[in-house]
């Protein structure tokens, strides 16, 4: 009888916590009623093509969120990232070019996580400041024209695939996988999540926030150069302002998949779903042949009433 | 020079600690010995969570020295007081609320496995073993800490501390949220502590508890410690005594009261069952020209009457009459149009805005505002004379009416936020802890402040203080409070303040269940 109970309150709190995947699985069958092209394979494909920098991305950002945290600068870093290394591929070879800027992204991220832990600036203001830098720095590197990727072993990146499974798709894969071992499994991974609940308590007990804080911005700044480098690939251009459009995507995704912006709660799996979420959503959108202008408000309006609605559950918890 | 006493565990020795020139803690020396219970009592101000959290590394001492173990040390900071074997339980829990039972209780010690990760089965296993064998309870390793009640979250906090290694725990009133069975359950693990040769340093303004569970008690008065004593030696008069620095066995009524027939006066403010999460069916009533106050310790829900009353917290039950008149009160906005309001504690952060000028800030409240505005738009000539009135009125000491508020003394600020309130003309004013933090002198303006206003302006007053002495002063009756309900109302010339003191810290025996 007991174990009755507590199955179904199991299953209650388990519904609470992934509740992006009903909000998912009610978009999918939408969109097959929409349209019947949705449901095809090929369209499935298609979003799933789109799903890995989106998500090792939202990886990345899940980390900071939880930590208390968020990082705006992202997008710029992607831009930077995929610049530079469009610049340094002739120079030195793809492996060189890959480690530098992946060197560099840890270091904006460390710088951020400096200022925001020694500091104590909030993390907002820190990586808004770092956002607008960078993307400035980008620019005037490139005087605002793209660089082209000469290299034709460069495509690989994204463009390979090893048993018929795109490359992309592996890396997402990994970095899945690594994510959930370290944040579950990992003490390290844990301390994160206890900083996020509370940062006294966890100083109380010894742990070093500030050095954790900075490792997880340098962690999300590396993050976020490999999907520089991976976008790069993509469109063999090193553009200046391709990191435009994946920070608020990005965001959206991970506080749809429950990652609380206050941190200490959520994680990667809620992310997954949130990308998903917000793939199948544009995909919906643009199938039905919805404007782009009109596609951007009616994410934001679901984007704003699906945080309501979990909201509203995190309250009734109190 | 003080001698360490070699079967002292902790000597705090001559410790001071000033704030703003006052010392709240004064030279005061606390020996704690291994394996006992060692209680520290004081009214409220006396320097006891000042003293504790010098202790736990959460203030540092501006003179004197600590010694653990025979060893002099420093503690910069809590996690050093936990290396030292030392963990305070504080009254607002820090736990990690989203988190684990089992997270909380292994928090920066978790069983790793070969590989360094965290091994969950292992960490879960043992949290809920520990917790069953020293505590005889069963708690789910792994539920999370929000869903847990108080007293439970409270041992995982001593789980915790245990399993840190603590030897000495320091429980900062930690009855005040617990029923009769958890406080029972709270002494068993207490007790069993001490046998296995554990420390504690006990807090608490319930005196009977003292009693039952210390070995020894420290009593501090106005930051210094009075004395240090074998519970069994001290009786409950005795203590009580020690506190106030009254004689023992006073029981005559002190001073000397204008005399208040209660028949010929209106009533003002009839309360009859409120009742929220903190409040317990409370009924009473103020009359014109009186001074009510609510006297209890700290948790026992006076702040919370007068906020429930007030409109700030919810009201789930109860009748509000104002001049006979029943009120519906659901914000904070309606209590103050019919002409109740409630000056709260946190006068920074709940009553004045610092950076405006001091009339702004006496006249910033919609009825005054919509009295002096002429289509929405006021005169400047207006309101400054409007807020001279006042500032005359309390004789509030400013340069000019436009310096900003923060850079008032307390007192004052004390006064422009009575002065606010006073703006509105209202019926019955509710006063919580109106002198603290205010220096002597102030006080006493305060006093004739509030006395004017019943017994010349014929207002109904209730006073929320856990100063005594000022209760004494003040005070037409007082209605003793605990644990969110009325046990007893007295009017203030019968009672002594030593009486007084004792009426509040002693557990009511009630009628229907005896221990």
């Amino acid at each position: 009888m007991k174990s009755k109970i507590l199955s179904t309150i199991k299953i209650k709190n388990l519904a609470k916590k992934y509740f992006i995947f009903l909000i998912l699985a009610g978009v999918i069958i939408l969109g097959s009623f929409s349209n019947p092209i949705f449901m095809t394979l090929r369209n499935q494909r298609n979003i799933m093509l789109d799903f890995s920098i989106p998500f090792i991305l939202a990886t990345g950002l899940t980390m900071v969120i939880l930590i208390g945290g968020i990082d705006l600068s992202i997008g710029s870093i992607i831009s930077l990232s995929g610049l530079v290394v469009g610049m340094l591929l002739p120079k030195t070879g793809i492996l060189f070019a890959i480690i530098i800027v992946l060197l560099m992204g840890a270091s904006i991220g460390a710088l951020n996580g400096f200022f925001i832990s020694r500091f104590t600036i909030l993390p907002f203001i820190v990586t808004l400041s770092s956002m607008i830098i960078w993307a400035g720095v980008a620019l005037i590197l490139t005087k605002s024209i793209p660089v082209p990727i000469t290299n034709p072993s460069f495509r690989v990146i994204d463009h390979g695939s090893i048993l018929g499974i795109p490359l992309p798709w592996i890396y997402s894969l990994v970095i899945f996988i690594l994510a959930i071992i370290f944040l579950n499994f990992h003490p390290t991974g844990r301390r994160i999540y206890q900083i996020g609940n509370d940062e006294e308590t966890a100083r109380i007990a010894g742990i070093k926030v500030d050095k954790i804080k900075i490792g997880v911005y340098m962690l999300n700044g590396t993050i976020a150069a490999l999907c520089g480098i991976i976008v790069t690939s993509r469109m063999k251009l090193g553009d200046p302002t391709s990191g435009g459009d994946f920070l608020f995507d990005s965001i959206a995704a991970v506080c749809l998949g429950g990652t609380a912006l206050g941190g200490g709660q959520g994680g990667v799996i809620g992310t997954l779903g949130g990308v998903l979420f917000m793939l199948n959503l544009k995909n919906i959108l643009i199938l039905n042949d919805v404007s782009i202008y009109i596609q951007d408000v009616f994410r934001g309006a679901i984007i704003l009433i699906s945080i309501i609605i979990l909201n509203i559950q995190n309250q009734r918890r109190k | 020079m003080i001698e360490t006493k070699p079967n002292n565990y902790i000597e705090m020795q001559s410790i001071v600690k000033r704030y703003a020139g006052n010392a709240v803690v004064d030279h005061v020396d606390f020996f704690v010995k291994r394996g006992e219970i060692h209680c520290l009592v004081g009214e409220n101000g006396a320097g006891k969570s000042t003293l504790i959290k010098i202790l736990s590394g959460i203030v540092q001492p501006d003179e004197g020295k600590i010694v653990i173990g025979g060893v002099p040390v420093r503690i910069d900071h809590p996690s050093i007081a936990h290396k030292l074997g030392i963990s305070l339980i504080p009254q607002e829990l820090n736990l990690l609320n989203r988190l684990t039972v089992g997270e909380n209780v292994f928090l920066g010690v978790e069983p790793k496995n070969s590989l360094g990760l965290i091994n969950w089965e292992e960490l879960y296993r043992k949290t809920e073993n520990q917790i069953y064998e020293e505590f005889a309870i069963k708690i789910d390793p792994r539920e999370l800490i929000d869903d847990l009640s108080v007293s439970s979250r409270q041992l995982v906090m001593i789980a915790r501390a245990l399993r840190w290694g603590s030897q000495a725990l320091i429980l900062d009133e930690p009855t005040a949220r617990l029923s009769k069975e958890e406080i029972k359950k709270l002494f068993e693990i207490v007790k069993k502590f001490r046998e296995k040769g554990g420390t504690v340093i006990y807090i608490s303004h319930h005196l009977e508890e003292i009693q039952e569970i210390g070995d020894r008690v420290t009593i501090l008065r106005d930051a210094k410690k009075i004395i240090t004593e074998k519970v069994e030696d001290l009786d409950l008069e005795k203590i009580i005594g020690y506190m106030i620095g009254e004689k023992k066995g006073t029981t005559i009524s002190s001073k000397k009261v204008e005399e208040h027939d209660k028949t010929d006066k209106k009533i003002l403010l009839e309360v009859r069952g409120i009742c929220n999460e903190k409040v317990k069916n409370v009924d009473f009533d103020v009359y014109e020209g009186e001074i009510v106050a609510i006297a209890g310790v700290t948790g026992s829900g006076r702040s919370e009457i007068a906020k429930t009353i007030c409109g700030i917290d919810s009201r789930e039950k109860g009748e509000i009459k104002l001049l006979g008149k029943k009120l519906n009160i659901r914000k904070p906005d309606d209590a103050i149009k019919s002409g109740i309001i409630y000056v709260p504690e946190d006068r920074k952060s709940q009553g004045l805005f610092l950076k405006m000028p001091v009339f702004k800030n006496i006249l910033l409240n919609t009825k005054t505002l919509e009295n002096l505005s002429k289509l929405g738009f006021y005169l400047l000539q207006v309101f400054k004379s409007t807020a001279r009135k006042f500032v005359e009125l309390l004789n509030i000491s400013i340069p000019s009416l436009g310096v900003p508020c923060g850079s008032l003394s307390g007192g004052n600020q004390q006064k422009v936020l009575l002065g606010k309130w006073l703006t509105m003309n209202p019926t019955v004013i509710m006063l919580d802890e109106p002198t603290r933090g205010i220096d002597v002198g102030a006080k006493f303006e305060f006093y004739e402040i509030i006395n004017k206003l019943a017994k010349k302006q014929n207002k109904g007053i209730v006073l929320i203080s856990s100063e005594l002495p000022e209760i004494m002063k003040l005070a037409d009756r007082i209605l003793i409070l605990k644990k969110g309900k009325i046990v007893n109302t007295y009017f203030k010339k019968n009672l002594s303040e030593a009486e007084l003191l004792n009426l509040i810290t002693t557990i009511e025996v009630e009628n229907a269940e005896k221990d």
